[in-house]
């Protein structure tokens, strides 16, 4: 999963933090992390448009979060340490069962309203989405895209599972 | 008297593909692994499959928008459904089909497809090949969907946002016109670009 693991969390907590560009070395160091994974994560963040790189003097790569989806990470981020007391466990938080009882959560209230107020379906996507913590969604689907990606290669328009 | 159902479900948890699922820890994997064996078998018994719904979605996305259930749209339902139970599955009073060792649900579901046949995508899982609803047809789908507004409107944007640079517009605004749906198909695709 994109944002799950402890090594992409602390990348995108970095970066987030960070109030300029910083090299994978740099990220790795503040918080402690494995150079190699470091810029392989970075390497994969940047294929799918959640940081921007720029080619620096002698010829160091820094990275920023983009403006985009990376500010999105960003913001979901916040918006759960803001949400939770405790330390953030993003990989469980982003898990299908964790989802699914968010959802269910949703719903269930949903159905509450409903019961008063009539069916659900004249609501606008915008009042829709604004029951998910900001920028989960956009989360979820940048991590779609490269979880499909590891899983899949495409050859002569078929998908195949990898092995 | 030789009891024939018993006895292939009996060959069917000694084959070498139970085997497979079984040792499948992941269970979006296990769950596509056994639909494109099924849509194989299937073909041999001269069915076509589509693989339709939320499940079709969660392929898309890799498990990250999960559901409980398979959506299995084929062309004749008294086969497949033979099949199902061969296969250790026993039909549920809601109608779905569960396998409680596999911990899989599928919904059959019987023909016409109301998607265009020609844009189903194919994917190989193993040595079996599944055909998947496209995209296009997917959204408009969810979008004209009212079972769950919040869930059918974070699949649509999730699958415009993912196919936002494959997708066939033309198609799927006749098919949104088609559907009556042409104003949240725009709000969604306004939402997905924002995000």
């Amino acid at each position: 999963m994109l944002f799950g693991g402890k090594t992409r969390f602390a990348i995108l907590e970095a970066l987030a933090e960070a109030e300029q560009p910083m090299t994978a070395y740099q990220i790795a160091m503040t918080k402690g992390l494995d150079p190699a994974a470091t810029y392989r994560c970075l390497t994969e963040f940047a294929e799918f448009g959640i940081v921007e790189s720029k080619i620096k003097k002698r010829n160091q790569i820094s990275y920023k979060l983009s403006g985009g989806t990376g500010k999105a990470a960003a913001t979901f981020l916040r918006s759960l340490e803001q949400k939770t007391s405790e330390s953030v466990d993003l990989e469980k938080w982003l898990s299908p069962e964790m989802q699914a009882e968010r959802r269910a959560k949703i719903v269930r209230l949903e159905q509450l309203k409903s019961s008063f107020k009539g069916a659900d379906e004249t609501k606008g996507i915008e009042e829709l989405m604004s029951k998910r913590v900001a920028g989960e969604l956009s989360a979820l689907i940048a991590s779609s895209q490269i979880a499909f990606n590891e899983l899949f290669k495409q050859e002569d328009g078929t998908f195949i599972l990898r092995a | 008297m030789i009891n024939l159902e018993a006895e292939t479900r009996d060959r069917f948890k000694t084959s070498p593909e139970y085997k497979d699922l079984k040792q499948e820890q992941d269970l979006f994997k296990r769950r596509i692994q056994f639909i494109a064996f099924l849509t194989e078998k299937l073909k041999e018994e001269g069915v076509d499959a589509i693989l339709v719904g939320g499940e079709a979605i969660d392929l898309y996305t890799a498990g990250n928008f999960a559901t409980s259930d398979i959506d299995l749209l084929v062309t004749n339902r008294a086969v497949t459904e033979k099949l199902l139970n061969k296969f250790g599955f026993g039909k549920e009073v809601n109608g779905l089909w569960f396998n409680k060792d596999l911990n899989i649900v599928i919904q059959v579901i019987p023909e016409p497809y109301s998607g265009d046949p020609a844009r189903l995508r194919k994917f190989r899982i193993k040595d079996f090949e599944l055909r998947v609803a496209a995209p296009e047809d997917l959204i408009a789908n969810r979008l004209y969907s009212k079972s769950n507004p919040q869930r059918d409107s974070e699949q649509a944007i999730a699958l415009l946002k993912i196919f936002a640079d494959s997708i066939d517009n033309t198609y799927l605004n006749k098919v949104a016109k088609r559907d009556n749906i042409e104003d949240v198909l725009a709000e969604a695709g306004e939402y997905a670009s924002k995000i």
